[in-house]
């Protein structure tokens, strides 16, 4: 990453009376990429986020927004869902996120021509005259997307995007942060839903306890928890092969575990020397991020109470 | 630059949002209209005419047999003459007149008039008729025009002050009806009002929209914005209330009869100005006041008791009114003229009472409308420490060191 990050946190700290929020974070966040701000509920996401946004004063640490701290001037250039969601009940829809959009920096004109195409978009086009608290909970949650989004900002900061919609707004919700990152702008994503992420971003933060435990690219985090197993699908008796500590059958599959100093290139090359295996697929057996978390997690408390 | 479009969006809004409420277009129009047709209702019964002529015995002998009707009564019927009581009784015995004036012959000399009536008695309007009618006739024998028409008009009083000239005497009763008019409005809006005053941030704090907007725009805009949405509101209520009262003096002073005389150097242009002038920043003041104070409220029970103690601070004048009045530029008046809660009624008030120098009018001015303005900002710093306890309380000990601070206010 050559480019200056949009974001630079650094050791943040924050306390509310006796309950230490945020305890130590710290990630960068660069342009035009889809960062993940994952953890539990409670871990301290959404106070990092609100100390970001300077709605919260940090205890200790440092903020860096578009290269200097957040000020007044660079509000219009982000765009936020937070994760108290919430929108004026009684205006109707229209009029409500026209005026988000103006508050936003956007002309009337525009703030109308660019609505419309949200509208549609996020099929609430028929229901912009109603009031918004005549809304569902899901359409109420897309409305406040199109008022994150409406005023195309370089940085968009989505917490939860994903609670309370279908599947069919979920999948619409990904497809729209994957063209926000296309167009060259950066999306931080902050979840407790590991699994919603893995196909989006490139890189992430997991905070547990108010602290960084896992940050760096995605790929390389999964490569780091990998190498211990592998997945296979053929014929033969895969459990036989030397080097293989346990084989359990998977969906027709084969799940191996390596013994250590076993690797997937040396299972690879003993498959291929014996004529009684045939193989139709052979992977290294990535975790899932709920795995790593929890096998993260696991190691703290199991160092922690040593 | 994009500060003050933030702040014209925001007053914009909050101006929509509140004048499309149910609750402001009863208060705005259907309030006053419902004390107007009371009034009118009230009016219209203690006036109205039986549409039955007045009978009158003449035993003074100041009325001619062809008798002057008066001007401005043309729709009253001619009064009867009988010649004499018992036959008048007789008609209002059979319902044929509405009341029998008697003029005794001394009439001249006492002024008295017996007047017998039945199951009615005639209405203020028919009196007024009877007591113009005497009064026609009296100087018809008067043939100067000029003189016949100052002995029927009276005199008009008008009385300037030795010092500047200004009006006072003849429009004295008016300026006086602008103070309590000014202080009546004043104190309906304030009663009105404050509950939403004080509820400003709160939909906001209640719907979470707060976070959306906090990263929008800064807490200043969004404050001075509610600020100003709020008091062009209250202008708006303002301005439909004193239209209504001028619809209704216009009504009463072109009705045939009226004593109201439609003479516009009789209108105290000064004091109607002054009020204006003044209303603005007090109703500005009142609104910073209570919003600063809803942003900090935790709850609206605990933001309406503390706002009792605010609305006290306007009610003051109320509690000095006699000295106010005896000693309109006594210390304590002269004081109070300064004291931006108690300026706009204190000036009010004393301005009714005696004359008030141009520079302490100006001065009280300045200090009420720098008071507002500042109570604007304070209002914005109290909303952004409350934004940075958001969620976890907040002790007066924060406020004081925020406010020490002040940053990011």
């Amino acid at each position: 990453m050559a480019d200056q990050p949009v974001v630079h946190v650094a050791h943040l700290q924050k306390r509310f009376g006796q309950v230490q929020a945020v305890a130590d974070v710290s990630f960068e966040v660069f342009p035009g990429e889809i960062f993940g701000l994952l953890g539990p509920n409670g871990a301290g996401k959404t106070t990092t986020i609100r100390m970001m946004l300077d709605i919260f004063r940090p205890d200790g640490g440092a903020v860096s927004i578009f290269g200097g701290p957040m000020e007044e001037a660079k509000k219009p250039r982000i765009g936020y869902l937070p994760e108290e969601r919430g929108l004026y009940r009684d205006p109707k829809l229209e009029p409500t996120l026209l005026y988000l959009a103006q508050l936003k920096g956007l002309e009337p004109a525009e703030a109308r021509r660019r609505l419309e195409a949200w509208l549609r978009r996020f099929d609430l086009y028929e229901h912009r005259a109603k009031k918004v608290k005549e809304l569902s909970h899901g359409m109420q949650q897309k409305a406040q997307l199109i008022a994150a989004l409406i005023h195309e900002p370089e940085l968009l900061i989505i917490d939860e995007p994903f609670a309370g919609l279908d599947p069919v707004n979920t999948r619409l919700v990904k497809t729209i942060i994957k063209e926000q990152a296309a167009a060259g702008r950066t999306v931080i994503m902050s979840t407790h839903q590991l699994h919603q992420v893995e196909a989006l971003c490139e890189r992430i933060a997991l905070i547990h306890e108010g602290r960084t435990v896992l940050y760096g690219e995605l790929a390389a985090i999964k490569q780091r928890f990998a190498g211990e197993a592998v997945e296979v699908a053929g014929e033969g008796d895969f459990a036989s092969l030397a080097g293989v500590r346990s084989a359990q059958r998977v969906d027709g599959g084969w799940h191996l575990v390596l013994d250590a100093g076993t690797t997937p290139q040396v299972l690879l090359r003993q498959i291929a020397a014996r004529d009684d295996l045939t193989v139709h697929r052979f992977e290294v057996a990535y975790p899932s991020l709920d795995d790593i978390f929890i096998a993260v997690v696991a190691g703290q408390e199991a160092v922690g109470h040593a | 630059m994009r500060e003050r479009r933030a702040v014209w969006i925001v007053a914009r809004h909050e101006y929509g949002r509140m004048v499309h409420r149910k609750a402001f277009l009863l208060m705005t129009f259907g309030l006053p209209l419902l004390y107007l047709v009371i009034f009118a209702f009230i009016i219209f019964f203690i006036s109205r005419g039986s549409g039955m002529p007045l009978g009158y015995v003449d035993l003074a002998g100041v009325i001619p047999a062809s008798p002057q009707m008066p001007e401005m009564f043309d729709r009253e019927p001619p009064p009867v003459a009988f010649p004499d009581v018992e036959s008048g009784k007789e008609a209002v015995r059979n319902g044929e007149i509405v009341g029998l004036y008697v003029l005794p012959s001394d009439y001249l000399r006492s002024g008295e008039v017996v007047l017998y009536v039945g199951e009615r008695s005639p209405s203020e309007e028919e009196q007024s008729f009877f007591a113009e009618f005497i009064r026609c006739n009296l100087v018809s024998g008067v043939k100067d025009e000029a003189v016949r028409r100052r002995l029927l008009d009276g005199p008009r009083y008008v009385t300037r002050t030795v010092e500047t000239g200004r009006l006072s005497g003849g429009v004295h009763v008016v300026g006086l009806a602008v103070a309590i008019g000014a202080a009546v409005v004043f104190y309906l809006l304030l009663m009105l009002s404050s509950n939403y005053l004080l509820q400003a941030v709160a939909d906001e704090k209640a719907n979470r929209t707060i976070e959306m907007l906090f990263t929008s725009i800064s807490p200043r805009a969004l404050i001075v914005g509610k600020g100003l949405g709020l008091t062009a509101v209250a202008l708006t209520q303002l301005l439909s209330w004193g239209m209504m009262v001028v619809l209704g003096f216009l009504y009463f002073a072109l009705r045939p009869g009226s004593s109201i005389t439609l003479d516009p150097s009789l209108i105290p242009w000064g004091d109607l100005g002054i009020a204006f002038l003044f209303f603005l920043p007090s109703y500005l003041l009142l609104a910073a006041m209570m919003i600063a104070l809803g942003a900090v409220s935790e709850d609206a029970r605990q933001g309406q008791q503390l706002s009792a103690f605010l609305s006290l601070s306007f009610y003051a004048p109320l509690f000095f009114i006699t000295q106010i009045i005896t000693d309109p530029g006594g210390a304590l008046a002269v004081g109070l003229s300064f004291f931006p809660t108690t300026a706009f009624l204190v000036l009010m008030i004393r301005r009714v009472m005696g004359v008030v120098p141009w520079w302490q009018v100006a001065l009280s001015w300045v200090v009420l409308t720098a008071s507002a303005a500042g109570m604007l900002i304070v209002a914005a710093r109290f909303f952004r420490v409350w934004m940075l306890r958001y969620g976890s309380g907040l002790s007066l000990r924060k406020v004081r060191e925020w406010l020490r601070g002040g940053r990011h206010a």
